[in-house]
């Protein structure tokens, strides 16, 4: 079955492009206009579209991108006149770096305090658990990045408002917890109620029985049977993100993938915004098919 | 296979978790409906003209608050309150539009998928699924790039994103009736494709379709903030959330309310719209969540 998944991503992959490249070129805009400039000549026009090949049939198009892609080529930007997987290249570690920071602070808030809600659920700690990973989900990334900056940077003056920086600067933490705190509210959620749906089960009550401490049998056995939904739920919140970053890294003035993304479309630089998205959705389709692997390997029953 | 007599059915259902069942329902329903004349009526509500500037009340802070601005000015004096309900107003009627031709794609899709040829519906579906696996915010400003920035671009953007989701529930759900018994009467009784998708798939559908418009509905008011928040959607001098948000962050230093207060109403409108999708359908964490 893994094999077979993997046998997709190919498939898949092309089904990707060739729906990126029809988005942007099957538009009523026109792309050879946009990359000749504003003031071109109608015989400048004419010559872009040639040069970009835009005036050939449109199989021609996307069996031609697809060609280059196969080669790793992803047309040369606009605007700094550079091939674009380099540029690309360049700017993912910083977007991978913030994405995985991200994934795993949210993973562990939201495995810990979902689980502590669901064992120690009172009257006043459910609920109010429930309200704040509620609130958490009530705005876009990017005001929430807002609000860090206001608080943090301008008033307490505690936190640099901008810039990039990798694992070990200050400079991630804003951007970071901005991503947190919907991911992790979201996950507090669920995991409350993935542990209570097992707290009641049969085999619980026997490794109680048989005298586990309570520590081992919600390690073992509860977070044990909750993983397989815990790992899809994580794989769909590491996809969002991956794409969603990208308004905070502009927030934040963070180089990165999404911000490379914004600044292409600022100049209407096509490939290198064309290549952006197909960068990430590539990573996306990479993602969701690790998860499915590692959910074969959580619960073999769904191995078949 | 074994079937309860319908009959049975019905006296097995316990009376009262129907009754709050649909007391969750009218709650929700008054949230959707509530934002919306809100957004319909805003600007009779507005006590300035949101346009109307003034040299001696520029940026007036809302505290102590006074019934003069309650959300105080901004640096040109116009009223922040007035503003606001102008932009809640664009934000809400263009979410409601986005939902709108989204489910009208949605639906158009999904119906199209379950009535071709199974190959040529699996097909449809696999295009559903890839534009699922395209990151939505990219897509958004792929579309804005070739289009321009405006109000219909944005709206194209996010039913652009958004269809993928209600085509697959549309699929599901029509497959399913399809295999029903009663379908299965209609078109045994020479019902041509169209009056059994008219008279029975889509009755049949309405409620659940009628979930997934409010339950996106949050979504697409924080994809259209964002958007309109990044220049890329509304234009000035009209206002939507998004550019409040984008002019409150200028003027940051001198007037901090005013990217609050429409940061906090953006929070509002959308922790109510998200309880009314949570009364209407018990939360299903797995549910696709839609953020910026």
């Amino acid at each position: 079955m893994l094999v077979r998944r993997i046998a997709m991503i190919p498939v898949l992959a092309a089904g990707v492009a060739v729906c990126c490249y029809l988005l942007m070129f099957s538009l009523p805009g026109d792309p050879a206009r946009l990359a000749a400039g504003p003031n071109a000549s109608e015989e400048t026009v004419a010559t872009v579209r040639a040069a970009l090949g835009l005036d050939r049939p449109l199989w021609q198009q996307v069996g031609d991108y697809l060609w280059g892609l196969l080669h790793g080529d992803l047309g040369i930007s606009t605007r700094s006149r550079q091939p674009v997987l380099g540029e690309i290249t360049a700017v993912l570690g910083p977007t991978l770096t913030l994405a995985l920071v991200v994934e795993v602070a949210a993973v562990l808030v939201g495995v810990t305090v979902g689980t502590l809600a669901a064992l120690h659920g009172g009257r006043w700690v459910s609920p109010a658990l429930l309200a704040g990973s509620a609130l958490s989900l009530c705005l876009p990334l990017f005001a929430i990045g807002l609000i860090l900056q206001l608080v943090f940077s301008l008033y307490l003056d505690l936190l640099p408002p901008s810039g990039g920086g990798g694992l070990f600067s200050t400079a991630i933490i804003l951007p970071a917890l901005t991503c947190v705190i919907p991911s992790a509210g979201f996950l507090v959620r669920f995991v409350r109620t993935a542990v209570e749906d097992h707290l009641a089960d049969d085999f619980v009550r026997t490794a109680l029985a048989k005298g586990l401490t309570r520590r081992s049998v919600v390690v073992g056995h509860v977070l044990r049977s909750a993983l397989t939904p815990i790992i899809a739920v994580v794989s769909t919140d590491l996809a969002r993100l991956l794409g969603g970053v990208a308004l905070v890294e502009v927030v934040f003035a963070r180089p990165g993938i999404g911000k490379y993304a914004f600044d292409a479309l600022e100049t209407r630089d096509l490939p290198a915004l064309l290549g952006s998205l197909l960068v990430i959705s590539l990573l996306v389709l990479l993602v969701n098919t690790l998860a499915d692997a590692a959910y074969d390997l959580a619960d073999r029953r769904s191995a078949g | 296979m074994p079937t309860m007599p319908a009959d049975a059915a019905v006296r097995a259902a316990p009376q009262a978790p129907e009754r709050r069942w649909r007391r969750r329902h009218v709650v929700a329903a008054v949230l959707v409906v509530g934002w919306l004349l809100i957004g319909v009526l805003g600007p009779f509500l507005a006590p300035y003209d949101p346009d109307r500037t003034s040299l001696t009340a520029d940026s007036v802070p809302p505290f102590p608050p006074g019934p003069e601005h309650l959300f105080g000015t901004d640096q040109l004096g116009r009223d922040l309150l007035s503003r606001l309900l102008h932009g809640l107003r664009t934000s809400l009627l263009v979410a409601l539009a986005i939902r709108l031709l989204t489910m009208l794609l949605g639906v158009a899709v999904g119906l199209a998928a379950a009535e071709v040829p199974p190959f040529a519906g699996r097909v449809l579906i696999r295009v559903a699924d890839v534009f699922l696996a395209l990151p939505p915010l990219l897509v958004a400003l792929t579309i804005t790039a070739v289009l321009g920035p405006s109000l219909p671009t944005v709206t194209l953007a996010v039913v652009a994103i958004g269809w993928p989701e209600v085509a697959r529930l549309t699929y599901a759900e029509a497959r399913r009736l399809r295999a029903t018994d009663y379908v299965e009467a209609a078109r045994a009784l020479g019902g041509t494709r169209l009056q059994v998708v008219g008279r029975h798939l889509l009755p049949a559908l309405a409620p659940q379709l009628a979930v997934a418009f409010s339950v996106g509905l949050p979504g697409a008011i924080m994809y259209e903030a964002g958007l309109s928040f990044f220049g890329l959607g509304v234009q000035p001098p009209d206002a939507s959330l998004g550019t409040l948000i984008a002019e409150g962050r200028s003027f940051v230093v001198p007037a901090p309310w005013m990217l609050v207060v429409p940061v906090a109403a953006l929070a509002v409108v959308v922790v109510s719209l998200n309880i009314a999708g949570d009364l209407l359908v018990p939360p299903d964490p797995r549910r696709r969540l839609r953020l910026l």
